[in-house]
């Protein structure tokens, strides 16, 4: 009987102690199961991310070209041709007239190279990883400006790290670049103030305007261009989020927060 | 007669050497090596075991006349599993710290029960801080899975299996381990029912390898054991 009570008691307590590996077991099958799900989505993450990336690129200089192509077009392309009539018209016989058309073709000819030259610029702009981010958005507001429609205020904050990301840069750039767009579509503004600050960790953009505005579900933007949505998707690409504040007649504040660099 | 040489802990064995004979032949691993080396040792030990325990059955001064064999064995199986788990953990055993504390104190108890008790009764105590030393290189194991970044498909990963087989033999010998002593002194006629448990335990680890090897031909052909 007594041996019967200990070979029962071994038997339970083998049993139990083998019990221990198969959780174990069982435990690191689940676990590895879960670890596999994850790094698949890791993986499929890094290939949004990178073909978002490529996708932003190819905007960003398509932007840019039409942007050159609408500048050469409307603006050196006029200065270009105000200057060969303005020669045509000389009349060497009339020499007081004949300097002062020379003249005005020289000033028409000096306007056309510096418009080249900021036009070089823009191009640069396009090069983001070259000339840095504050500097792109520079250009880009030095753009907006040279329309004479607004009236942009810029301010890009001391504290933005030298060494910086150049996907988030991009992707910054391109957000920038198509809030821009919206406002000359869509906001109707006189007034743009663009803020790039930077402060634990944070690279925090400010765009805001004094447009129409719109109410929040009646976005003109999500009919149009990239969308708030998508301004809202490639800042969370990025680890980052977007504020979007905006009222009927009281203008837009956009702001994106992205952990930096 | 020559069926008395199969029980089951020597056909368990037996089939688990041919499928590493089998799947494991032509592998160029050291490690691929010696575990048929050990099982070979293994086996040979099992069955020179048998007679020997016939021939000295009326052996009344020694408790387990072939107990001896298995003390010897016992220094093979230090070596094996220390070597095998050095490979398996991707350390050397001067670089690895349970392998490393482990070894001394192994080889110091193993010493010291000979001298107290001699080679006619078993090394216990050795055995049982063996069995410590084993679990623990099984979960280090398992942990370096935890922290792994690749992805492995457990169900062919022929390592993962291994250790498994290891980990179940020598975590469910645990409680005949500790308490081998007393089992011997209550239960003196009742060595059949341990050995049943130590058959199941080897069905077990045998089992685990056969398939690890299937495994490591088939299926992963790359891995380190």
């Amino acid at each position: 009987m007594a041996n019967t009570n200990i070979n029962s008691l071994i038997i339970l307590t083998t049993i139990i102690f083998l019990i221990a590996p198969a959780f174990i077991v069982v435990y690191i099958f689940i676990y590895n199961q879960r670890k596999k799900r994850h790094i698949e989505e890791k993986k499929m993450m890094q290939l949004t991310f990178a073909s978002e990336l490529t996708k932003t690129q190819l905007e960003v200089q398509e932007q840019t070209m039409q942007t050159i192509g609408a500048d050469l077009h409307d603006n050196i392309g006029q200065l270009l041709s105000l200057t060969s009539l303005t020669l045509n018209s000389i009349e060497l016989d009339n020499k007081a007239k004949a300097r002062q058309k020379i003249d005005d073709s020289i000033d028409l000819t000096l306007r056309s190279i510096k418009e080249m030259r900021l036009l070089g610029h823009l191009l640069q702009g396009d090069q983001l990883m070259a000339v840095g981010l504050v500097q792109a958005v520079r250009q880009l507001v030095s753009w907006m400006e040279r329309s004479g429609k607004y009236e942009i205020v810029y301010t890009a904050g001391d504290e933005i790290p030298a060494n910086s990301n150049a996907d988030k840069d991009l992707i910054i750039f391109r957000i920038t670049q198509e809030v821009f767009n919206n406002i000359i579509k869509h906001a109707a503004a006189t007034k743009i103030t663009v803020d790039l600050d930077y402060a634990e960790g944070m690279l925090k953009l400010g765009i805001g305007d004094n447009g129409v505005g719109f109410v929040a579900g009646d976005a003109p933007a999500l009919q149009h261009g990239m969308g708030l949505q998508n301004i809202r998707k490639r800042a969370g690409i990025i680890g980052g989020e977007a504020a979007i504040a905006s009222n009927v007649g009281q203008g837009t504040q956009i702001i994106v927060s992205i952990p930096y660099p | 007669m020559v069926l008395q040489y199969f029980t089951t802990n020597t056909s368990v064995e037996l089939v688990c050497l041919i499928s590493a004979l089998v799947s494991l032949g032509k592998s160029r691993l050291c490690t691929s090596w010696f575990i048929i080396l050990f099982l070979l040792i293994t086996v040979t030990t099992e069955m020179v075991a048998i007679p020997i325990k016939i021939h000295y059955l009326k052996d009344t001064k020694h408790n387990l006349p072939n107990i001896w064999l298995y003390n010897l064995l016992l220094i093979v199986q230090v070596a094996f599993y220390n070597i095998i788990f050095a490979a398996l953990l991707n350390k050397k055993i001067y670089r690895n710290p349970i392998l490393f504390i482990f070894l001394p104190i192994l080889f110091g108890f193993y010493v010291y029960e000979i001298s107290v008790h001699g080679l006619f009764e078993y090394n216990e105590l050795t055995n049982s801080i063996f069995s410590t030393e084993i679990v623990l290189c099984s979960l280090v194991f398992y942990y370096d899975l935890f922290k792994s970044d690749l992805n492995i498909k457990l169900g062919s990963y022929s390592d993962f299996w291994f250790v498994t087989g290891i980990l179940f033999f020598f975590f469910g010998s645990t409680v005949l381990n500790l308490f081998y002593g007393i089992i011997k002194q209550i239960l003196p006629n009742n060595k059949h029912f341990v050995g049943y448990i130590y058959n199941a335990l080897n069905i077990l680890l045998y089992g685990f390898w056969s398939y690890s090897f299937i495994c490591k031909r088939w299926l992963t052909p790359t891995l380190t054991v």
